[in-house]
Protein backbone atom coordinates (compact mmCIF):
# COMPACT_ATOMS: atom_id res chain seq x y z
CA UNK A 1 0.00 0.00 0.00
CA UNK A 2 2.94 2.35 0.46
CA UNK A 3 3.15 5.36 2.75
CA UNK A 4 0.15 6.08 4.98
CA UNK A 5 -1.33 9.49 4.13
CA UNK A 6 -2.47 11.83 6.88
CA UNK A 7 -4.18 15.17 7.02
CA UNK A 8 -2.28 17.99 8.73
CA UNK A 9 -3.92 21.19 7.51
CA UNK A 10 -7.22 22.52 6.17
CA UNK A 11 -8.41 25.79 4.72
CA UNK A 12 -11.53 27.06 2.99
CA UNK A 13 -13.65 29.96 1.86
CA UNK A 14 -17.30 29.70 0.79
CA UNK A 15 -20.54 31.63 0.90
CA UNK A 16 -20.58 30.73 4.60
CA UNK A 17 -17.47 32.83 5.18
CA UNK A 18 -13.71 32.62 5.43
CA UNK A 19 -11.88 29.85 7.29
CA UNK A 20 -12.61 26.34 8.51
CA UNK A 21 -13.80 27.45 11.97
CA UNK A 22 -16.49 29.75 10.58
CA UNK A 23 -17.58 27.31 7.86
CA UNK A 24 -17.86 24.48 10.37
CA UNK A 25 -19.70 26.41 13.06
CA UNK A 26 -22.25 27.76 10.59
CA UNK A 27 -22.76 24.35 8.96
CA UNK A 28 -23.25 22.66 12.34
CA UNK A 29 -25.65 25.42 13.42
CA UNK A 30 -27.83 24.63 10.42
CA UNK A 31 -27.14 27.92 8.68
CA UNK A 32 -27.12 28.16 4.91
CA UNK A 33 -25.26 30.52 2.59
CA UNK A 34 -28.04 30.12 0.02
CA UNK A 35 -29.87 33.43 -0.47
CA UNK A 36 -30.99 35.77 -3.26
CA UNK A 37 -27.89 36.78 -5.13
CA UNK A 38 -26.85 40.43 -5.14
CA UNK A 39 -24.45 40.63 -8.03
CA UNK A 40 -24.77 42.48 -11.34
CA UNK A 41 -26.26 40.40 -14.13
CA UNK A 42 -27.44 37.55 -11.89
CA UNK A 43 -30.96 36.80 -10.71
CA UNK A 44 -31.89 33.89 -8.48
CA UNK A 45 -30.45 32.16 -5.41
CA UNK A 46 -26.85 31.11 -4.86
CA UNK A 47 -24.36 30.50 -2.04
CA UNK A 48 -22.29 33.59 -2.87
CA UNK A 49 -19.38 35.14 -1.03
CA UNK A 50 -20.38 38.48 0.48
CA UNK A 51 -18.32 41.57 -0.33
CA UNK A 52 -17.09 41.93 3.25
CA UNK A 53 -15.75 38.37 3.12
CA UNK A 54 -13.90 38.96 -0.15
CA UNK A 55 -10.18 38.89 0.57
CA UNK A 56 -8.03 41.85 -0.36
CA UNK A 57 -5.71 40.53 -3.07
CA UNK A 58 -3.15 43.34 -2.51
CA UNK A 59 -0.72 40.97 -0.80
CA UNK A 60 -0.67 38.82 -3.92
CA UNK A 61 -0.71 41.69 -6.41
CA UNK A 62 2.85 40.92 -7.52
CA UNK A 63 1.52 37.74 -9.19
CA UNK A 64 -0.39 39.81 -11.75
CA UNK A 65 -4.11 40.29 -12.17
CA UNK A 66 -5.88 37.63 -10.15
CA UNK A 67 -9.25 36.17 -11.02
CA UNK A 68 -11.39 35.34 -7.95
CA UNK A 69 -10.60 31.72 -8.86
CA UNK A 70 -6.98 32.27 -7.80
CA UNK A 71 -7.82 34.50 -4.85
CA UNK A 72 -10.08 31.83 -3.34
CA UNK A 73 -7.37 29.18 -3.81
CA UNK A 74 -4.74 31.43 -2.21
CA UNK A 75 -6.96 32.09 0.82
CA UNK A 76 -7.68 28.40 1.38
CA UNK A 77 -4.10 27.22 0.72
CA UNK A 78 -2.61 29.85 3.02
CA UNK A 79 -4.88 28.79 5.89
CA UNK A 80 -4.19 25.08 5.32
CA UNK A 81 -0.41 25.43 5.11
CA UNK A 82 -0.31 27.72 8.16
CA UNK A 83 -2.33 25.19 10.18
CA UNK A 84 0.03 22.43 9.05
CA UNK A 85 2.96 24.54 10.26
CA UNK A 86 4.67 24.23 6.89
CA UNK A 87 5.15 27.91 5.97
CA UNK A 88 8.74 28.26 4.81
CA UNK A 89 9.46 24.57 5.52
CA UNK A 90 12.19 22.95 3.41
CA UNK A 91 9.81 20.22 2.19
CA UNK A 92 8.05 22.82 0.00
CA UNK A 93 11.24 23.15 -2.06
CA UNK A 94 11.00 19.89 -3.99
CA UNK A 95 9.07 17.23 -2.07
CA UNK A 96 5.66 18.90 -2.24
CA UNK A 97 2.98 18.70 -4.92
CA UNK A 98 0.03 20.97 -5.61
CA UNK A 99 -3.07 19.36 -7.17
CA UNK A 100 -6.16 21.51 -7.46
CA UNK A 101 -9.49 20.63 -9.00
CA UNK A 102 -11.37 23.21 -11.02
CA UNK A 103 -14.44 22.97 -13.21
CA UNK A 104 -14.34 26.01 -15.42
CA UNK A 105 -11.45 28.49 -15.13
CA UNK A 106 -11.53 32.23 -14.48
CA UNK A 107 -15.09 33.13 -15.45
CA UNK A 108 -14.96 36.76 -14.27
CA UNK A 109 -11.93 37.49 -16.42
CA UNK A 110 -13.41 35.74 -19.46
CA UNK A 111 -16.76 37.50 -19.00
CA UNK A 112 -15.06 40.89 -18.80
CA UNK A 113 -13.07 40.24 -21.97
CA UNK A 114 -16.12 39.08 -23.95
CA UNK A 115 -18.14 42.06 -22.78
CA UNK A 116 -15.42 44.41 -23.99
CA UNK A 117 -15.12 42.54 -27.28
CA UNK A 118 -18.77 42.00 -28.15
CA UNK A 119 -20.54 44.85 -26.37
CA UNK A 120 -17.97 47.60 -26.88
CA UNK A 121 -15.73 46.35 -29.71
CA UNK A 122 -12.75 47.35 -27.57
CA UNK A 123 -9.40 45.73 -26.78
CA UNK A 124 -9.19 43.18 -23.99
CA UNK A 125 -6.81 43.26 -21.05
CA UNK A 126 -3.38 41.82 -21.93
CA UNK A 127 -3.52 39.52 -18.91
CA UNK A 128 -6.81 37.90 -19.92
CA UNK A 129 -5.15 34.57 -20.73
CA UNK A 130 -2.80 34.24 -17.72
CA UNK A 131 -5.54 35.38 -15.31
CA UNK A 132 -8.26 33.09 -16.63
CA UNK A 133 -6.36 29.93 -17.54
CA UNK A 134 -7.64 26.99 -15.53
CA UNK A 135 -4.16 26.20 -14.17
CA UNK A 136 -3.58 29.74 -12.84
CA UNK A 137 -4.70 28.99 -9.27
CA UNK A 138 -2.15 26.16 -8.95
CA UNK A 139 0.62 28.43 -10.26
CA UNK A 140 -0.39 31.25 -7.92
CA UNK A 141 -0.44 28.95 -4.88
CA UNK A 142 3.00 27.62 -5.85
CA UNK A 143 4.32 31.19 -6.19
CA UNK A 144 2.88 32.23 -2.83
CA UNK A 145 4.27 29.22 -0.96
CA UNK A 146 7.48 28.56 -2.89
CA UNK A 147 6.45 25.08 -3.97
CA UNK A 148 8.69 23.62 -6.68
CA UNK A 149 7.32 20.07 -7.00
CA UNK A 150 4.71 18.74 -9.46
CA UNK A 151 1.93 21.34 -9.69
CA UNK A 152 -1.20 21.28 -11.81
CA UNK A 153 -4.97 21.58 -12.03
CA UNK A 154 -7.14 18.66 -12.95
CA UNK A 155 -10.70 18.77 -14.15
CA UNK A 156 -13.61 16.38 -13.69
CA UNK A 157 -16.43 18.91 -13.26
CA UNK A 158 -18.16 18.49 -9.89
CA UNK A 159 -15.73 15.75 -8.79
CA UNK A 160 -12.54 17.68 -9.65
CA UNK A 161 -11.31 18.31 -6.12
CA UNK A 162 -12.18 14.78 -4.95
CA UNK A 163 -10.07 13.43 -7.81
CA UNK A 164 -7.33 15.91 -6.85
CA UNK A 165 -7.26 14.65 -3.26
CA UNK A 166 -7.29 11.01 -4.38
CA UNK A 167 -4.53 11.42 -6.92
CA UNK A 168 -2.50 13.46 -4.42
CA UNK A 169 -2.87 10.61 -1.93
CA UNK A 170 -1.37 8.25 -4.50
CA UNK A 171 1.56 10.60 -5.14
CA UNK A 172 2.41 10.40 -1.44
CA UNK A 173 1.78 6.66 -1.19
CA UNK A 174 4.12 6.00 -4.10
CA UNK A 175 6.84 8.15 -2.54
CA UNK A 176 6.91 10.80 -5.28
CA UNK A 177 6.36 13.54 -2.71
CA UNK A 178 6.10 13.86 1.09
CA UNK A 179 3.47 16.58 1.10
CA UNK A 180 0.57 17.47 -1.21
CA UNK A 181 -1.46 20.67 -1.09
CA UNK A 182 -4.68 19.45 -2.66
CA UNK A 183 -8.28 20.49 -3.05
CA UNK A 184 -10.21 22.69 -5.41
CA UNK A 185 -11.43 26.14 -6.33
CA UNK A 186 -14.30 27.59 -8.33
CA UNK A 187 -15.55 31.09 -9.12
CA UNK A 188 -18.54 30.54 -11.38
CA UNK A 189 -21.00 33.17 -10.14
CA UNK A 190 -20.58 35.52 -13.08
CA UNK A 191 -23.18 36.55 -15.68
CA UNK A 192 -21.79 34.35 -18.46
CA UNK A 193 -21.45 31.21 -16.38
CA UNK A 194 -24.77 31.87 -14.63
CA UNK A 195 -26.58 32.24 -17.93
CA UNK A 196 -25.21 28.93 -19.17
CA UNK A 197 -26.08 27.12 -15.94
CA UNK A 198 -29.59 28.59 -16.04
CA UNK A 199 -30.02 27.42 -19.62
CA UNK A 200 -29.21 23.86 -18.56
CA UNK A 201 -32.34 23.88 -16.41
CA UNK A 202 -30.79 22.27 -13.32
CA UNK A 203 -30.79 25.27 -10.96
CA UNK A 204 -33.40 25.42 -8.21
CA UNK A 205 -35.41 28.63 -7.96
CA UNK A 206 -35.94 28.24 -4.20
CA UNK A 207 -33.11 26.40 -2.43
CA UNK A 208 -31.15 23.15 -2.27
CA UNK A 209 -33.19 20.29 -0.74
CA UNK A 210 -31.07 17.11 -0.94
CA UNK A 211 -33.09 13.86 -1.02
CA UNK A 212 -36.27 15.77 -0.18
CA UNK A 213 -39.66 15.58 -1.79
CA UNK A 214 -40.36 18.63 -3.98
CA UNK A 215 -36.68 19.26 -4.52
CA UNK A 216 -36.15 21.46 -7.53
CA UNK A 217 -32.48 21.28 -8.39
CA UNK A 218 -29.02 22.39 -7.39
CA UNK A 219 -27.86 25.77 -6.11
CA UNK A 220 -24.49 27.11 -7.22
CA UNK A 221 -21.86 28.20 -4.72
CA UNK A 222 -18.30 29.45 -5.02
CA UNK A 223 -15.02 29.34 -3.10
CA UNK A 224 -12.17 26.95 -2.39
CA UNK A 225 -11.28 24.12 -0.05
CA UNK A 226 -7.68 22.95 0.24
CA UNK A 227 -6.06 20.35 2.47
CA UNK A 228 -2.50 19.49 3.34
CA UNK A 229 -1.87 15.77 2.89
CA UNK A 230 1.36 14.34 4.18
CA UNK A 231 3.07 10.99 4.54
CA UNK A 232 2.55 9.80 8.09
CA UNK A 233 6.30 9.32 8.50
CA UNK A 234 7.01 12.91 7.47
CA UNK A 235 4.24 14.33 9.67
CA UNK A 236 5.40 12.35 12.70
CA UNK A 237 9.07 13.18 12.16
CA UNK A 238 8.31 16.88 12.48
CA UNK A 239 5.77 16.46 15.29
CA UNK A 240 2.83 17.77 13.26
CA UNK A 241 -0.73 17.60 14.56
CA UNK A 242 -2.55 14.86 12.63
CA UNK A 243 -6.26 15.50 12.04
CA UNK A 244 -7.04 12.24 10.31
CA UNK A 245 -6.02 9.89 7.57
CA UNK A 246 -7.00 9.57 3.91
CA UNK A 247 -7.19 5.80 3.53
CA UNK A 248 -9.16 5.14 0.38
CA UNK A 249 -9.94 6.50 -3.05
CA UNK A 250 -12.12 4.95 -5.72
CA UNK A 251 -12.66 6.49 -9.12
CA UNK A 252 -14.82 5.39 -12.03
CA UNK A 253 -16.33 6.61 -15.25
CA UNK A 254 -19.95 5.87 -16.19
CA UNK A 255 -19.11 6.01 -19.91
CA UNK A 256 -22.80 6.57 -20.43
CA UNK A 257 -24.19 10.12 -20.50
CA UNK A 258 -22.80 13.66 -20.37
CA UNK A 259 -25.19 14.82 -17.63
CA UNK A 260 -27.31 11.94 -16.29
CA UNK A 261 -25.83 9.94 -13.39
CA UNK A 262 -25.51 6.18 -13.63
CA UNK A 263 -26.17 3.92 -10.67
CA UNK A 264 -23.62 1.30 -11.71
CA UNK A 265 -20.84 3.86 -12.15
CA UNK A 266 -21.51 5.25 -8.68
CA UNK A 267 -21.44 1.78 -7.13
CA UNK A 268 -18.20 1.00 -8.95
CA UNK A 269 -16.49 4.03 -7.38
CA UNK A 270 -17.78 3.30 -3.87
CA UNK A 271 -16.69 -0.32 -4.13
CA UNK A 272 -13.24 0.69 -5.35
CA UNK A 273 -12.80 3.14 -2.48
CA UNK A 274 -13.65 0.48 0.13
CA UNK A 275 -11.30 -2.00 -1.52
CA UNK A 276 -8.52 0.60 -1.58
CA UNK A 277 -9.08 1.45 2.09
CA UNK A 278 -9.34 -2.24 3.02
CA UNK A 279 -12.37 -1.41 5.16
CA UNK A 280 -15.61 -3.38 5.50
CA UNK A 281 -18.78 -1.58 4.32
CA UNK A 282 -20.38 -2.64 7.60
CA UNK A 283 -18.08 -0.36 9.63
CA UNK A 284 -20.27 2.54 10.80
CA UNK A 285 -19.48 5.54 8.62
CA UNK A 286 -20.47 9.12 8.10
CA UNK A 287 -21.50 9.25 4.44
CA UNK A 288 -21.06 12.69 2.94
CA UNK A 289 -23.35 12.32 -0.05
CA UNK A 290 -22.97 14.12 -3.34
CA UNK A 291 -26.58 15.19 -2.62
CA UNK A 292 -27.05 18.02 -5.10
CA UNK A 293 -30.81 18.34 -4.76
CA UNK A 294 -31.56 17.51 -8.39
CA UNK A 295 -34.28 14.97 -9.06
CA UNK A 296 -32.03 12.61 -10.96
CA UNK A 297 -28.80 12.83 -8.93
CA UNK A 298 -30.35 12.21 -5.53
CA UNK A 299 -32.50 9.32 -6.77
CA UNK A 300 -29.53 7.64 -8.47
CA UNK A 301 -27.28 8.13 -5.45
CA UNK A 302 -29.95 6.81 -3.08
CA UNK A 303 -30.45 3.73 -5.25
CA UNK A 304 -26.71 3.17 -5.49
CA UNK A 305 -26.25 3.47 -1.72
CA UNK A 306 -29.10 1.06 -1.15
CA UNK A 307 -27.75 -1.41 -3.69
CA UNK A 308 -24.21 -1.24 -2.29
CA UNK A 309 -24.88 -1.29 1.46
CA UNK A 310 -28.18 -3.20 1.39
CA UNK A 311 -29.97 -3.32 4.74
CA UNK A 312 -26.67 -2.31 6.35
CA UNK A 313 -27.21 1.27 5.11
CA UNK A 314 -29.09 1.99 8.34
CA UNK A 315 -25.88 1.58 10.36
CA UNK A 316 -24.49 4.72 8.74
CA UNK A 317 -25.34 8.40 8.94
CA UNK A 318 -25.68 10.58 5.85
CA UNK A 319 -25.13 14.32 5.39
CA UNK A 320 -25.54 16.62 2.40
CA UNK A 321 -23.69 19.84 3.14
CA UNK A 322 -24.44 21.39 -0.25
CA UNK A 323 -27.66 22.49 1.44
CA UNK A 324 -25.40 24.78 3.49
CA UNK A 325 -22.49 25.86 1.21
CA UNK A 326 -24.13 25.27 -2.17
CA UNK A 327 -22.61 23.39 -5.07
CA UNK A 328 -19.06 24.68 -5.28
CA UNK A 329 -18.43 22.63 -8.47
CA UNK A 330 -14.64 22.14 -8.72
CA UNK A 331 -14.20 22.90 -5.01
CA UNK A 332 -17.15 20.98 -3.66
CA UNK A 333 -15.64 17.50 -3.22
CA UNK A 334 -12.79 18.88 -1.10
CA UNK A 335 -15.20 21.11 0.86
CA UNK A 336 -17.39 18.12 1.71
CA UNK A 337 -14.43 15.90 2.63
CA UNK A 338 -13.05 18.71 4.81
CA UNK A 339 -16.36 19.26 6.66
CA UNK A 340 -16.78 15.50 6.98
CA UNK A 341 -13.39 15.11 8.64
CA UNK A 342 -14.15 17.98 11.02
CA UNK A 343 -17.48 16.29 11.82
CA UNK A 344 -15.67 13.05 12.74
CA UNK A 345 -13.20 14.93 14.93
CA UNK A 346 -15.88 16.95 16.67
CA UNK A 347 -18.19 13.94 17.01
CA UNK A 348 -21.09 15.94 15.60
CA UNK A 349 -22.91 15.60 12.31
CA UNK A 350 -24.37 18.79 10.77
CA UNK A 351 -28.00 18.73 9.64
CA UNK A 352 -29.28 18.30 6.09
CA UNK A 353 -31.17 21.55 5.50
CA UNK A 354 -34.39 22.55 3.72
CA UNK A 355 -35.78 19.01 3.84
CA UNK A 356 -39.55 18.95 3.30
CA UNK A 357 -40.08 15.24 3.92
CA UNK A 358 -39.09 11.89 2.45
CA UNK A 359 -39.22 11.29 -1.25
CA UNK A 360 -40.30 7.92 -2.57
CA UNK A 361 -37.05 7.25 -4.40
CA UNK A 362 -34.72 8.48 -1.62
CA UNK A 363 -36.31 7.51 1.68
CA UNK A 364 -33.79 4.76 2.43
CA UNK A 365 -30.92 7.24 2.92
CA UNK A 366 -30.28 7.65 6.69
CA UNK A 367 -30.16 11.45 6.66
CA UNK A 368 -29.25 13.48 9.72
CA UNK A 369 -32.00 16.10 9.64
CA UNK A 370 -30.90 17.60 12.96
CA UNK A 371 -27.39 18.11 14.28
CA UNK A 372 -26.55 15.03 16.30
CA UNK A 373 -23.68 13.44 18.19
CA UNK A 374 -21.99 10.58 16.39
CA UNK A 375 -19.32 8.05 17.24
CA UNK A 376 -18.27 7.23 13.69
CA UNK A 377 -14.55 7.21 12.96
CA UNK A 378 -14.93 6.68 9.22
CA UNK A 379 -15.94 9.15 6.49
CA UNK A 380 -17.10 8.17 2.99
CA UNK A 381 -17.23 11.28 0.82
CA UNK A 382 -19.03 10.92 -2.53
CA UNK A 383 -18.54 13.02 -5.65
CA UNK A 384 -20.38 12.18 -8.87
CA UNK A 385 -19.79 14.65 -11.67
CA UNK A 386 -21.43 15.59 -14.93
CA UNK A 387 -20.04 13.38 -17.64
CA UNK A 388 -20.16 10.37 -15.32
CA UNK A 389 -16.83 11.02 -13.57
CA UNK A 390 -16.99 9.61 -10.07
CA UNK A 391 -14.62 9.84 -7.11
CA UNK A 392 -15.14 8.52 -3.60
CA UNK A 393 -12.77 9.31 -0.74
CA UNK A 394 -12.53 7.45 2.56
CA UNK A 395 -11.13 9.26 5.57
CA UNK A 396 -10.57 7.96 9.09
CA UNK A 397 -9.66 9.32 12.49
CA UNK A 398 -6.20 8.19 13.52
CA UNK B 1 -7.28 68.84 -21.12
CA UNK B 2 -3.96 67.70 -19.72
CA UNK B 3 -3.64 64.48 -17.77
CA UNK B 4 -2.65 64.80 -14.11
CA UNK B 5 0.38 62.82 -12.94
CA UNK B 6 -1.86 61.42 -10.20
CA UNK B 7 -4.25 59.76 -12.63
CA UNK B 8 -1.27 58.09 -14.32
CA UNK B 9 0.28 57.06 -11.01
CA UNK B 10 -3.08 55.53 -10.00
CA UNK B 11 -2.76 53.20 -12.96
CA UNK B 12 0.89 52.42 -12.15
CA UNK B 13 -0.04 51.57 -8.59
CA UNK B 14 -2.96 49.32 -9.55
CA UNK B 15 -1.15 47.48 -12.32
CA UNK B 16 2.20 46.94 -10.57
CA UNK B 17 1.03 46.59 -6.98
CA UNK B 18 3.85 48.93 -5.96
CA UNK B 19 3.15 51.46 -3.19
CA UNK B 20 2.88 55.10 -4.26
CA UNK B 21 6.00 56.20 -2.36
CA UNK B 22 8.16 53.85 -4.44
CA UNK B 23 6.92 55.37 -7.68
CA UNK B 24 9.33 58.33 -7.47
CA UNK B 25 9.83 60.35 -10.69
CA UNK B 26 13.56 59.50 -10.87
CA UNK B 27 13.07 55.71 -10.40
CA UNK B 28 13.60 53.69 -13.58
CA UNK B 29 11.31 50.88 -14.67
CA UNK B 30 14.23 48.47 -14.20
CA UNK B 31 14.92 49.67 -10.64
CA UNK B 32 11.26 49.19 -9.77
CA UNK B 33 11.46 45.66 -11.20
CA UNK B 34 8.29 46.20 -13.22
CA UNK B 35 7.75 43.05 -15.26
CA UNK B 36 7.08 43.31 -18.99
CA UNK B 37 3.60 41.88 -18.40
CA UNK B 38 2.85 44.76 -16.02
CA UNK B 39 4.17 47.27 -18.57
CA UNK B 40 1.82 45.89 -21.19
CA UNK B 41 -0.99 46.14 -18.65
CA UNK B 42 -0.06 49.77 -17.85
CA UNK B 43 -0.12 50.60 -21.56
CA UNK B 44 -3.53 48.94 -21.88
CA UNK B 45 -5.04 50.81 -18.93
CA UNK B 46 -3.54 54.15 -20.01
CA UNK B 47 -5.19 53.74 -23.39
CA UNK B 48 -8.45 52.48 -21.89
CA UNK B 49 -8.82 55.05 -19.13
CA UNK B 50 -6.92 58.06 -20.47
CA UNK B 51 -7.29 57.56 -24.21
CA UNK B 52 -3.54 57.68 -24.90
CA UNK B 53 -1.97 54.95 -26.96
CA UNK B 54 1.57 54.03 -25.93
CA UNK B 55 3.60 51.67 -28.07
CA UNK B 56 4.92 49.10 -25.62
CA UNK B 57 8.23 48.82 -27.48
CA UNK B 58 8.89 52.43 -26.44
CA UNK B 59 8.86 51.43 -22.78
CA UNK B 60 12.59 50.84 -22.18
CA UNK B 61 13.94 49.52 -18.85
CA UNK B 62 16.06 52.66 -18.29
CA UNK B 63 13.05 54.95 -18.67
CA UNK B 64 12.13 56.79 -15.47
CA UNK B 65 8.62 57.06 -14.06
CA UNK B 66 8.82 60.83 -14.55
CA UNK B 67 9.80 60.48 -18.21
CA UNK B 68 6.98 58.03 -18.83
CA UNK B 69 4.45 60.40 -17.25
CA UNK B 70 5.77 63.24 -19.41
CA UNK B 71 5.53 61.13 -22.53
CA UNK B 72 1.93 60.19 -21.78
CA UNK B 73 1.07 63.86 -21.19
CA UNK B 74 2.86 64.81 -24.40
CA UNK B 75 1.05 62.14 -26.44
CA UNK B 76 -2.26 63.41 -25.10
CA UNK B 77 -1.58 67.00 -26.10
CA UNK B 78 -0.21 66.02 -29.52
Amino acid sequence: MGEAVVLTGMGCISGLGVGVARNWSRTLAGESAIRPIERNGLTGVAAWIATQDKPDPAVWRRFGRLDPLSIFALVAATEAVAQAGLEGHAVLEDRTAILLGCGSGGNATIDEAYERLYAHQSKVHPQTIPSSMISAPASHVAMALGVHGPTFVLGSACASSAHALGEAMHMIRSGRVDVAIAGGTEACLTPGSWTAWSALGVLASDTCRPFSRDRRGMVLGEGAAILVLESEAHARSRGATIFGELVGYGASSDAAHITAPDREGIIRAIRAAYADADVEPTSPALISTHGTGTLLNDASEAQALHAFYGAGLEAHRAVATKSSHGHMIGATGAMEFLLGMVALREGWVPPVLHHLGPDDGCDMVPLALEAEKIGQRLLVSNSFAFGGLNAVLIGRLV
Amino acid sequence: MSISPDSILDIFETETGLPRDKLRPEATLAELDIASLDLVSIAFEVEDKLGVEIRTEELKPDMTVGALIEQIQLLRSA
